[in-house]
């Protein structure tokens, strides 16, 4: 022991007495691929060093390296397999690169952009390309991920145009705040929060981006991935690394999609029974036909029926157009695009329109200092309807007219909106297309600017200033005319939102192979986050003339306007240790503290620590002389473990102060008064989230079938729980509490890839399964509450809401439900229906048990067919628009209703007689049936071909003679078919969209515009 | 470590700012906080939540259990007892404890910050008002631990039994009276806040007394302890109580366009559909208020009861509705519009006669007729002049008393029967009701609503007693509330209403 010791100190004063004393010498060489053809953009460094270059157009290099026999050339280019030259006494080199087919020594992008290798890790992570996030031509980045990440579960809220996607990794952490991961753009957090609106669909921002500004995107799926980037990153991490150009290649790519969508589907209306509505009084039975209900009479044969429905959707076409630029030389690179989606809505007057402009330059001053600049510009433009159960929801709207109504005639001869009954009190859905627009305009700019620099050999000191600034204007409409009661002068509010986070990141990392065994990387950093939201909200109650949308033609005293600014900072200081033995043990150490304004100056500063490790046992064995590896066999196997916290302070400023306002109850007073909303809790202190995991990453038969397999285990504690109701006696409807919320998430992560055919095949038939397992179940609320639930997530006829249950899920739910006795019957009351009581329904979960994506991809020649088989099992649905369909009597359950229209509901009295009231079947079906939310939680589980892609690559002897470097023609196909027992139209439903926080509303299906299937064909050219 | 956190803190920072200021900046910049303000800025809010939320919602539901109003449907909740009543959403609780009381603590807080301690004593006279308000519905109440500006919020607060409460009422008021008598560095109406007394000292302290008889006047059942009934006591508190209509505590409201410029139960407020029509108990009872053979109306029934579309006054009978209501209801008298349900309508407190009322209790109670004929009498009268009944009607109202009744048929009912005119849409009213257990010698012509929910209220005598605690309340802290079980809750009477 003594002896090695003494060596190893030898061998390190060798090593520095070698490079103080090593002289210079000049090397070049040519780099080409397998094929012989030049491959520009290698790197060539000289190993354990700072020293290196890149190869030019033509594949030549040239380079000072030590005078030194023993001096390593390490070649190494993203696609080629890493190769190792002993200069030995040559200065010439033929260099040969091979493709990677084992992929081995992955390079994965981990927090702040740090490149890491992927076998020295001791966690999860999983990473996506372009071209694999571009499968299936989805234009929210977030929905590009669905079924491709395993163990990600990513819902899109719904088919209308700039609808969000909500994503969690690992089920949820959080009972009232955010659940989704954190979104980090080349090392600089990026906003993807989704605004909270019940009434009209919002983008989550994330979506601003373009999908074809990207390179490629880690997924860090759970807190240990996450501990350098603390705070927010207690959900996992999106790690977004976009493209920029390389070193001796110019390019230009278009791209482009043209695409057809129709929705999904529309529910099954019965068609049999028309206008009106059943009265049941002491004169007897009789019909009422003013009404917007479907409970009248049959309709007589001859008469014309419509499925209002079915009608209002239309097809829908995008196009996509994208253009960039990317080229370098050995002093910097460059990239440039453009890219501007234009989508219409399947709804008429609906769109999403998205302008992006992207600039990414990196220049190397020395061969030491780069610098670099980035520059995202976006302006996107959402026009969209009402939707759900608010007044002037399109889909509301269209259940409010009969079968036998014509829908289409809704203007008198004036042309003001007429009405089809006496009374009526909600808009014509197509009047409301015409005359109470919502639309969402924001301007976002996503900016870096970066310095790295390289010294004393083993340091690297780099810096990066972000920022993330946008401008939302958020305008909606009920226009004047409109027949929703107080609202006949129309109404207007709008609301003005700028967002700006500031971001500085400085890092110091240290380098060294300190003996040929053992590698230390040790890293120290600093991040300071300045977060600030202002908003303006003003509404306007009234138009004074017509024809003018605008808050200027809203009398003074009509109109309202509240301001709000919300400031967050945040200093993070962070070390990590990282130590590897022989390449083939890894150790790895990380600490982060953070000082946060949210959380009362006692409690404002918090560290949380992480450890891991992996071990490559084919190595291990390989290195004693005992390789266990075999062609027909195992290839490589790693083992990992990793224990990690994140920390956490209150996401949302301004919880810790009590605040009031004037008219918080306008009714009784309008002078400053306690608000019993604002009640803050001046001792928050951060919160917890614990995490254990261990995995294998196993390969087999030269590679060709690699099993990463991961067990996860984590604990949430002392959570900070928003807007939780509490005792009105303690003074307050809501308050902010931080106690005894607990939360706990176990599950699996598999990912499966197989090469059927080896490497030289002509034919290739590659697949990926990622398979995800998670069970969450809170275990600790705070005081006496058995759930929280989100009145933001309130479905039709409030019957039901999302909740998280104590013993149950986070994603739970809870609402009426029958009461029965203890044999089971219904116990009517004196009325004649069955007694409703409120619940929590312990057994629901509205996230999957299990999720599997399935991808396929067949190559032969040009062509390539790829297709994702996702299967979402396991997860329950509210079907509120089948409650609403039934509550109007449109649902084609309610044709089971008696012709003499009344009924005598089955079930005993409260003193144990049987029921004799007799109650008509629209009242059977209003105030009992489509309330009792048990009759609509149904299995969602599906299973959906998401997309299948064939793609032709033009043949290069033709492109030659174009000069054309690539172009590829593709046709897809979207959500081609589903397979599922929902009876609604679509399983995949998040009406309210990801602003929804905490038990969120995945699962709710309350009258959104369905899913679309589509179909597109792309084009693709590189010159 | 910590100097090498200090020393990255501060490189990532700009220099000249230190970590501490830096993060400084969770704090609102656009509202001010429960007690960033001084306290006249907080004394309007905080009378208007308790009158305008607490004491509405206090009467809302009761007005129909008093039989002032009744409503056009049959069985109404309120009227016959039964769901919504039995089932905990009856929301006095979280407009007494969420709207008002926080409004008062911070004005308690305020006034000890600002050396003022008249800030102080008002919150606690509200405070006192709210405590018994909420106290004879409930019974046991939270007290100690509602909302405090001083620490967080009590997730799971405790319950006080009602004498516990009581004794907190006299000490509030005790304190109250002699924190007026201090110096205030901020005078109660420097930002013209106090819309009670504008400022006026002597006002409040008489408005403390006054609570302090009505309190001390609703033991008559006590007859031992430390509550033992004290009629000299109540008599005292009586005489330092209101001296005039001028004391009378009441809000007001100007009948403008803002929906809070109307008093609630006015045509556009927002509490007139809880007040379809008069009921046919208060009408009738107007129509013979001395219950005498002879033909004498009040003069104060067209003042308050606005006349049928078809002429005349008619009540409706309460618990009963008013079937095909289209043709019907054209024969009753509607709810809104008379004196105390126009949009420029008050909303009382406590008045004058009320106090003369309870002075007059007391006296009877303590074997002065005279003294007490005499109380009441001026109680008569200072609610015909708060009516702007003429004077030569208030004059003949007076003498008819003297005729009909006079000293020697004078009685409890007599008192009961114009405090129950005078104290028309207060609360306070249904103490009453229940200290004299409901009964018609005392209330000539009083009878169970139609449509009693015979399931809990079985017997002819049984009556509503106590409100169900809401549900909101019994969800998030039902290990320490008492029993809330509809059957004993609505029936049990309260601790003052037992005898001992």
């Amino acid at each position: 022991m003594k002896k090695k010791l003494r060596n190893s100190i030898l061998l390190i004063l060798l090593l520095f007495s070698v490079q103080v004393w090593a002289q210079q010498r000049e090397i070049a060489g040519t780099v080409v691929d397998e094929e012989g053809v030049p491959l520009p953009g290698v790197n060539v460094l000289v190993k354990n060093t700072t020293t290196g270059t890149v190869t030019d157009f033509d594949g030549n290099f040239r380079l000072e390296v030590p005078d030194k026999d023993n001096t390593i050339l390490v070649f190494s280019s993203i696609g080629f397999a890493e190769q190792e030259i002993m200069i030995g006494e040559k200065n010439n080199f033929n260099i040969s690169m091979a493709v990677d087919t084992e992929s081995l020594n992955e390079v994965i992008v981990t927090s702040f952009g740090i490149e890491r290798n992927k076998k020295s890790l001791g966690y999860a992570i999983q990473d996506i390309k372009t071209e694999e996030l571009q499968e299936g031509n989805q234009k929210n980045i977030v929905s590009g991920l669905q079924g491709k990440v395993a163990g990600v579960s990513i819902t899109n809220s719904g088919g209308a145009p700039g609808s969000s996607a909500s994503i969690y990794l690992r089920g949820g952490t959080s009972i009232t705040g955010n659940n989704e991961p954190l979104f980090v753009i080349d090392g600089v957090p990026m906003d993807n929060s989704t605004g909270a609106s019940t009434s009209v669909p919002s983008i989550n921002r994330a979506a601003d981006l373009n999908p074809e500004d990207i390179e490629s995107i880690s997924v860090l799926k759970g807190p240990a991935a996450a501990a350098l980037y603390g705070i927010q990153a207690s959900n996992g991490a999106i790690v977004i690394t976009t493209k920029n150009g390389k070193p001796g290649v110019s390019s230009i790519t278009y791209s482009g999609t043209f695409s057809v969508d129709n929705i999904l589907g529309t529910p099954d209306v019965q068609q049999v029974y028309g206008q009106g509505q059943q009265v049941l009084s002491t004169d007897g039975f009789s019909y009422v036909t003013e009404s917007e209900f479907s409970w009248g009479p049959e309709v007589p044969s001859g008469e014309q029926v419509y499925d209002h429905i079915d009608n209002f959707y239309q097809t829908a076409f995008t196009q996509d157009h994208n253009v960039s630029y990317s080229g370098g030389t050995e002093k910097g690179t460059m990239y440039l695009s453009i890219g501007d989606l234009s989508q219409d809505g399947v709804i008429e007057g609906t769109g999403y329109d998205k302008t992006s402009f992207k600039i990414n330059t990196s220049s190397n001053v020395t061969d030491d200092l780069t610098v670099g600049a980035s520059a995202n510009y976006i302006v996107t433009e959402i026009e969209n309807t009402r939707q759900g159960s608010v007044s002037g929801s399109s889909f509301n709207s269209l259940l409010s007219y009969p079968v036998n109504v014509d829908i289409t005639d809704y203007l008198d001869a004036g042309g003001s909106q007429s009405t089809f009954y006496n009374n009526q009190q909600f808009d014509n859905p197509y009047w409301s297309l015409a005359n109470s627009p919502n639309n969402n305009k924001v301007n976002r700019l996503l900016g870096i600017l970066n310095v790295s620099y390289n010294f004393l050999d083993d340091f690297n000191i780099s810096y990066k200033l972000g920022t993330d600034y946008y401008r939302e204007f958020n305008k909606r409409v009920i226009g004047e005319g409109s027949l929703i009661e107080n609202r006949s002068d129309g109404y207007i509010d709008q609301s003005e939102r700028e967002f700006r986070r500031t971001t500085s990141n400085l890092i110091l990392r240290y380098t060294k192979d300190i003996t040929e065994d053992f590698g230390v990387e040790a890293l120290i950093g600093n991040t300071v986050e300045d977060e600030k939201n202002h908003y303006i909200f003003t509404y306007g109650d009234g138009f004074l003339a017509p024809g003018i949308i605008s808050i200027n033609n809203v009398a003074q005293e009509d109109q309202s306007v509240t301001e709000t600014i919300l400031r967050r900072r945040n200093i993070g200081v962070f070390g990590e240790l990282k130590l590897a033995y022989r390449d083939a043990l890894f150790l790895n150490f990380t600490g982060r503290n953070d000082w946060t304004s949210t959380l009362p100056k006692s409690d404002w500063s918090f560290f949380y620590p992480s450890v891991g490790g992996s071990a490559i046992i084919t190595e291990l064995f390989e290195q004693n002389g005992n390789d266990i590896t075999s062609d027909n066999g195992l290839s490589y196997l790693k083992l990992r473990a990793t224990y990690a916290q994140a920390g956490k302070d209150a996401l949302t400023p301004g919880l810790l102060q009590t605040l009031i306002s004037t008219n918080i109850n306008p009714l009784a007073s309008s002078a400053y008064s306690f608000n019993g909303v604002d009640v803050g809790n001046p001792e928050l202190k951060p919160e917890f989230t614990d995490t254990y995991e261990v995995g294998f990453d196993a390969r087999f038969f030269q590679n060709r079938i690699s099993l990463d397999f991961g067990l996860y285990y984590t604990k949430s504690t002392d959570q900070i729980l928003r807007d939780i109701r509490v005792p009105p006696s303690s003074g307050t409807f809501y308050s902010t509490l931080n106690n005894d919320g607990e939360i706990e998430n176990k599950g699996l992560e598999a990912l499966l890839t197989a090469s059927i055919f080896p490497r030289e095949n002509e034919f290739q038939w590659d697949m990926t399964y990622n398979l995800g397992m998670n069970k969450n179940e809170v275990l600790g609320l705070p005081g006496q509450l058995d759930e929280v639930y989100l009145s933001d997530s309130w479905a039709f006829g409030n019957n039901a809401a999302g909740a998280a249950i104590l013993g149950g899920s986070l994603f739970g739910l809870r609402g009426y439900r029958a009461v029965r006795n203890d044999t089971g019957e219904l116990v009517i009351g004196s009325d004649g229906f069955p007694q409703l009581e409120t619940v929590v329904f312990e057994d629901v979960n509205r996230l999957p048990d299990w999720t599997l994506g399935i991808t396929n991809s067949f190559s032969y020649k040009n062509f390539n067919l790829r297709f994702l088989l996702d299967l979402v099992q396991g997860q329950d649905a509210y079907n509120a628009t089948k409650s609403a369909l039934a509550y109007y009597g449109l649902a084609e359950e309610t044709l089971n209703r008696n012709s003499e229209g009344t009924r005598v509901v089955e079930g005993v009295m409260a003193d144990g007689s049987p029921n004799t009231t007799v109650v008509s079947e629209m009242d059977y079906y209003q105030q009992y049936y489509s309330q009792d939310a048990e009759n609509f939680i149904e299995d969602a589980s599906f299973t959906r071909l998401r997309y299948a892609t064939l793609t032709y690559n033009l043949p290069s002897n033709l492109l030659d003679r174009l000069n054309i470097a690539s172009a590829q023609i593709s046709v897809t196909g979207r959500n081609l078919f589903t397979i599922t027992d929902y009876s609604g139209v679509d399983p995949e439903v998040n009406t309210f969209g990801a602003g929804i926080q905490g038990a969120g509303s995945v699962g709710i299906d309350n009258l959104g515009t369905p899913n679309t299937r589509g179909f597109d064909l792309g084009l693709r050219f590189k010159f | 470590m910590k100097y090498i956190y200090r020393f990255l803190c501060l490189i990532g920072i700009i220099a000249t700012f230190s970590c501490e200021d830096y993060l400084d900046v969770n704090d609102s910049v656009t509202n001010p906080t429960n007690t960033g303000l001084a306290p006249q800025y907080r004394i309007e809010g905080a009378i208007e939540n308790t009158v305008a939320t607490a004491q509405y919602r206090g009467i809302r539901e009761v007005l129909g259990v008093v039989q002032y109003g009744s409503q056009n449907t049959p069985a109404y909740y309120s009227e016959s007892w039964n769901t919504s009543l039995t089932t905990g959403s009856y929301f006095l609780w979280q407009n007494v404890y969420v709207y008002a009381l926080p409004n008062t603590a911070d004005l308690i807080y305020l006034g000890e910050e600002y050396n003022s301690p008249h800030y102080t004593a008002v919150g606690k006279i509200l405070r006192a008002y709210l405590f018994g308000m909420a106290t004879d519905q409930y019974g046991a109440i939270v007290t100690y631990d509602s909302y405090d500006p001083e620490r967080t919020i009590e997730l799971e607060p405790e319950f006080v039994s009602q004498p516990e409460v009581y004794e907190l009422i006299f000490t509030l008021l005790d304190e109250a009276l002699s924190e007026l008598d201090m110096e205030s560095e901020i005078s109660l109406n420097a930002a013209e806040g106090d819309i009670l007394y504008n400022g006026d000292l002597e006002q409040w302290k008489r408005f403390a007394y006054s609570l302090r008889a009505r309190y001390l006047n609703h033991l008559i059942k006590k007859s031992s302890g430390e509550f033992a009934y004290d009629p000299q006591a109540v008599i005292e508190a009586a005489e330092n109580g209101f001296i005039s209509n001028q004391d009378n505590a009441l809000i007001t409201y100007g009948g403008g366009n803002a929906s809070n410029d109307n008093q609630p139960f006015s045509v556009n407020g927002y509490g007139s559909t809880r007040f379809d029509y008069f009921s046919e108990f208060f009408v009738e009872l107007l129509k013979d208020p001395l219950n005498t053979e002879s033909e004498f109306r009040d003069p104060r029934l067209p003042v308050i009861v606005p006349e049928a579309v078809n002429g005349g006054y008619q009540g409706v009978v309460t618990g009963a509705g008013v079937e095909n209501e289209e043709e019907e209801g054209d024969n009753y008298s509607v709810g809104y519009g008379g004196f105390y349900t126009s949009p420029d309508s008050p909303t009382y407190m406590m008045t004058y006669s009320e106090v003369k009322f309870i002075e007059a209790e007391a006296r009877f109670r303590n074997g002065d007729v005279a003294g007490a004929y005499a109380a009441y009498k001026t109680g008569v009268e200072a609610d015909l002049e708060k009516l702007n009944v003429p004077s030569e009607e208030i004059s003949g109202y007076l003498n008819q008393i003297d005729e009909e009744i006079g000293q020697s048929n004078f009685g409890l009912s007599q008192i009961f029967v114009q405090k129950y005119i005078a104290n028309m849409l207060n609360p306070e009213t249904w103490v009453d009701f229940r200290r004299m257990d409901y009964n018609d010698e005392i209330y000539p012509g009083l009878e169970r609503p139609e449509n009693v929910n015979v399931s809990l209220f079985p017997g002819e005598d049984d009556w509503l007693e106590a409100m169900m605690y809401e549900y909101n309340e019994e969800d998030r802290n039902y290990e320490n509330m008492p029993d809330n079980d509809p059957a004993t809750r609505l029936t049990t009477p309260l601790w003052w209403d037992t005898e001992e």
